[in-house]
């Protein structure tokens, strides 16, 4: 028998990343596992691994970067421990936070790597833009002396 | 800046009573799951801003310079995630605050301009069910608030304008703050 000379590279059981509007679209968290495939190739279905009684079809596109070849074993929070490495969590009178603190900057920049193509409107400075405005505005509120300023 | 905003008043007292404590999170829905419970399911929220205090939980959305509009369930959502959300501690008083190009009406995709309130309810019908939807109208106007980008700008300036700071180098720094919110705006 032959051997195949392609390994397949979405494997039932690898865990991936699943990008911002197929979570929007489907409910689902960042990290997702493959469980089957579908009847369309270009899709495969999926379950959040944190809660996996979640479970849809995606389009394989839509997958970001595998970070693990087999869910056994692979812990969610370990990945988001190490992905969110360098912030700094919420203060203590909100425990229960999963807002995080973060540079006004790196957000922004974040945010705006999900835009794709449309990133090029960026090329004036983001001038009028909603995502920048409030960042421009709303980082030099943050960093004033508020009780100074808190005269109406 | 929030003082002098429009609408709910107990909650931007509260809010400006406590603005030295106040914690920004930008664009937190850029990593979060932010959702609010509906219907068909939960739903995912992108707030521009979460500002929480030990009383109060603000959510602001902050509309761009150009003509931009909000989705037609977008007030409703970002309104009951504010009073919903996950993080939010029971003492903390929620507050949804609006930065607009101009006052109220606001644009709504497909709906034309509406009242904010208008907006918030028809959302918040298609949302939520009938036997939830009492006592919703009383809690926009209690926690819902707007100010405009030219009203943040002004106030700013006057309260710069009005501070008297001896040493030039802080005076020179919050001045560098004050003109860079100017010059963006």
């Amino acid at each position: 028998m032959s051997k195949p000379n392609r390994k397949l590279t979405y494997p039932i059981g690898s865990v991936w990343t699943l990008g911002k509007p197929a979570q929007a679209e489907t409910g689902l968290g960042k990290i997702v596992k493959i469980v089957g495939k579908a009847e369309d190739f270009r899709r495969v279905v999926v379950v959040d691994c944190e809660h996996p009684e979640k479970k849809a079809e995606v389009r394989i596109k839509n997958l970001g970067n595998k970070l693990a070849e087999c869910a056994k074993g692979f812990d969610p929070g370990s990945y988001k421990l190490a992905a969110n490495r360098g912030r700094i969590t919420s203060k203590a009178h909100d425990p229960a936070a999963h807002t995080v603190k973060h540079s006004f900057v790196g957000r922004l920049l974040e945010e705006i790597s999900y835009e794709g193509k449309k990133v090029r409107v960026y090329r004036d400075g983001g001038l009028g833009r909603e995502n920048v405005l409030t960042t421009e505005v709303f980082q030099a509120l943050d960093f004033m002396p508020r009780t100074l300023f808190s005269v109406k | 800046m929030i003082g002098s905003s429009h609408g709910s008043t107990r909650g931007c007292a509260l809010l400006k009573q406590e603005a030295e404590s106040a914690e920004f999170s930008l664009l937190p829905g850029t990593h979060s799951n932010i959702s609010v419970e509906a219907k068909n399911g939960r739903k995912t929220v992108q707030p521009d801003l979460i500002v929480k205090t030990k009383s109060v939980y603000c959510v602001v959305e902050a509309k761009g310079l150009r003509r931009s509009s909000f989705q037609h369930r977008q007030l409703a959502r970002e309104f009951r995630l504010a009073h919903t959300a996950e993080d939010k501690i029971p003492q903390q008083t929620p507050l949804l605050l609006l930065v607009l190009t101009r006052p109220p009406l606001v644009l709504i995709q497909g709906k034309g301009r509406q009242s904010l309130e208008t907006a918030i309810m028809a959302g918040l019908r298609e949302e939520i069910s009938p036997e939830e939807m009492s006592g919703w109208q009383e809690k926009i106007r209690e926690t819902v608030t707007w100010i405009t980008w030219s009203d943040i700008d002004r106030i700013v300036q006057r309260n710069f304008n009005a501070m008297n700071i001896a040493d030039r180098s802080v005076q020179a720094s919050i001045k560098r703050l004050v003109q860079s919110i100017s010059e963006f705006h």
